[in-house]
């Protein structure tokens, strides 16, 4: 390579580093007061000695599974990836065809080695009373999901393995925007595709407009997911882009457990990851990781002639998941961050923090959720603020509106 | 657009890879039964099966089976004739149990795929269906497209069943696939049978429901066996091959590909005799 090159080479790196860092900070931006300091909060006293132990019981043989489950994960993909190539002969798709099935029996491996795994969780949680599902049901009913999986990662790799056949080891680069816009499409399709219904409560409704008046946003309609007959956990999310905007409340939310109070915090939350359009920066997000991401599978793959080649698929997926790994912190800090945003909404548009409080102790309980866990399992899990720093929000809140 | 993503190798280049690529302890299949639809089509009686993939026999089995004066020349009328659409079976019977497991899943691409395709294959049914009443024949453009739509769904369907071994391509290019559909080329049909060809081919697509139920139960039975030995049983092999056969020939007739009936034999080994039209 020349001199003129790689100078090229190293400008167009250094101003995707800027870019980088620029669109990082843009989208890392908060409502939450930057001075906000978090109170103390004595989980024994707030959530009870006793249901602080058995929550923490219950979440670290959760979490010592999943991460056996990942390095059994993580050792099968190793083999994959040192003896999968020799699949190449069993196909007669042509180079691309063979990287998608090379892709989707990777995938069935990982779905294979995880599935003991995920039983034990499930025998765990329903050893607590927290899942109804049956084990036959828990191997045998998730099929479509499966197949929805095994379909994308054949689209995914149609598109990086044409890319790279096509462009060479520059893949990378528009490879990663063209995922970001596969993702932004299901993103948007996800609730057209959803089973969900109306809320039949009036009241539950009513406040749902309120708040959205309150926040700013109109027109997103409230569903309910019935998972009753699956668990008891208490959960909502919000999801979809623009016009596919929805707030979800599972039916256990509204099963008579929650007051009136808590119930208008949750849907205020919700309304506040709308509001801060956390999906469209989520997917921003996505983007961010998805350049560097691919990057690093080029980097990897090159020895084994590059993504254009099938034989460096199993090689790629070794390297999608020790990335998944490495980036869960940092996916799960900006993650954290949104929550507190949309916890922060939550109380600016209740103004009730004693509700709030309310929640999440009870969440402490039904949901078995740790309130204070450990640090390295809030650096591996931690998507949403440990239980602890929530109630403290709710009291830091209070202390900066006395009235 | 695939080919140019080269979603395919280039034509010929998978026969000839797998052949090479072959394990050493496939040489025991092709002595057992299952191989003898293979090993059979090498013997006298099947050559022309075989020999129809070289261009100057597949023109002599168009002419033998569409050209009343050609059939009329032979010598001995009672010379079997082949049916335009045969099913060739060169593989072996070792399963990889990892492409077992994940079967059903592992052509979901070739299913959305064929479904894409089917939209297109629509309309251009319709065309053939109006050419063939207005000239007497598919065009051969048309032909072509519909064939090579046809081939796509066998490979995929011997995939599924386990008949075949190796993952299938997208496209359905002649010799691409060990388990592969030869269609001759597009030849004169009688107007009145095209005009009817629906109400004509009931029969032959009830009995293909029956055929479709028998190779479900031979790809459910085949897939645990498989899964447990890690080959493919060869009696569920050759069961699967004959369903798939009469599959694809009335898929064939239905989509115009050829005028002759599907050839209800469950027998892959046998030519179908002449039938002067």
């Amino acid at each position: 390579m020349t001199t003129g090159a790689r100078a090229g080479r190293a400008a167009l790196v250094a101003v995707l580093a800027v870019a980088w860092v620029a669109a990082a900070w843009l989208l890392y931006r908060s409502t939450v007061p930057d001075d906000l300091a978090l109170p103390h909060v004595d989980v024994d006293a707030v959530f009870g000695a006793a249901a602080v132990a058995r929550a923490e019981r219950y979440e670290r043989f959760l979490d010592i599974n999943w991460a056996l489950g990942e390095l059994a994960v993580l050792i099968a993909l190793a083999v994959f990836a040192l003896r999968g190539a020799r699949l190449v002969r069993e196909s007669a798709a042509g180079p691309v065809g063979t990287g998608m099935l090379l892709g989707m029996v990777g995938l069935g491996l990982v779905w294979l080695v995880r599935l003991p795994f995920a039983l034990t969780s499930l025998w765990w949680q329903r050893r607590h009373g927290l899942s109804e599902v049956g084990y036959l049901a828990a191997v045998f009913g998730g099929w479509l999901e499966l197949a929805g999986t095994f379909l994308a990662i054949a689209a995914v790799l149609a598109v990086v393995m044409a890319l790279a056949r096509r462009l060479g080891s520059w893949w990378w680069l528009p490879g990663s925007v063209v995922l970001a816009a596969i993702a932004t499409a299901l993103v948007f399709v996800q609730p057209y595709l959803a089973t969900l219904e109306p809320v039949h409560d009036q009241r539950v409704e009513q406040a749902f407009r309120t708040f959205e008046r309150a926040q700013g946003v109109a027109g997103i309609p409230l569903r309910v997911e019935r998972v009753s007959d699956r668990t008891s956990l208490a959960n909502a999310y919000a999801f979809g882009l623009g016009p596919s905007r929805r707030v979800v409340l599972w039916d256990t939310l509204l099963d008579g457990r929650f007051t009136n109070a808590e119930i208008d915090v949750v849907l205020a939350h919700e309304l506040g990851h709308q509001s801060s359009d956390h999906i469209p920066r989520a997917l921003g997000w996505l983007t961010l990781f998805l350049v560097p991401g691919a990057l690093v599978v080029m980097l990897v793959t090159r020895r084994r002639g590059g993504m254009g080649q099938p034989q460096s698929v199993p090689l790629a997926l070794l390297a999608v998941v020790v990335l998944g790994v490495v980036t869960a912190p940092a996916a799960n800090l900006v993650s954290r961050r949104m929550e507190a945003e949309a916890d922060w909404k939550a109380l600016e548009t209740t103004r009730d923090p004693a509700a709030a409080r309310g929640l999440f102790r009870r969440f402490g309980t039904t949901s078995l959720a740790d309130p204070s866990p450990p640090a390295w399992a809030g650096l591996l899990f931690g998507t949403h603020p440990t239980l602890a720093d929530r109630v403290a929000m709710a009291d830091a809140w209070q202390s900066r509106h006395p009235s | 657009v695939l080919e140019q993503l080269r979603l395919e190798a280039q034509p010929g280049d998978e026969v000839g890879a797998v052949e090479e690529r072959r394990p050493a302890d496939a040489a025991p299949d092709r002595l057992g039964r299952a191989h003898d639809v293979v090993a059979r089509e090498r013997i006298a009686a099947h050559t022309a099966i075989v020999d129809s993939r070289a261009p100057q026999n597949a023109k002599g089995v168009t002419t033998a089976d569409h050209e009343p004066g050609a059939a009329g020349q032979d010598a001995t009328p009672s010379v079997p004739r082949l049916h335009p659409v045969a099913l060739h079976v060169d593989d072996d019977l070792g399963r990889p149990r990892l492409l077992v497991a994940f079967r059903p899943l592992l052509v979901l691409p070739h299913l959305c795929w064929l479904a894409l395709w089917s939209i297109a294959v629509v309309p251009a049914v319709a065309i053939a269906w109006g050419s063939a009443v207005a000239i007497g024949r598919v065009p051969e453009p048309l032909h072509r497209f519909l064939a090579a739509f046809t081939r796509t769904a066998a490979h995929v369907s011997a995939f599924l069943h386990l008949v075949g071994r190796h993952y299938p391509g997208f496209l359905g290019r002649e010799g691409s696939y060990p388990v592969d559909l030869t269609i001759a080329p597009p030849a004169p049909q009688r107007r009145l049978g095209v005009l009817a060809r629906l109400v004509l081919a009931l029969p032959a697509l009830v009995l293909a429901c029956f055929y479709a139920v028998l190779f479900a139960v031979v790809g459910v039975l085949g897939w645990g066996a498989a899964l447990v030995t890690g080959r493919m049983p060869s009696g569920l092999h050759d069961l699967g091959a004959a369903a798939l056969r009469y599959e694809a020939q009335t898929a064939a007739y239905v989509l115009l590909l050829t005028g002759r009936y599907p050839d209800a034999s469950p027998k892959t080994d046998a030519p179908t005799p002449v039938e002067e039209r």
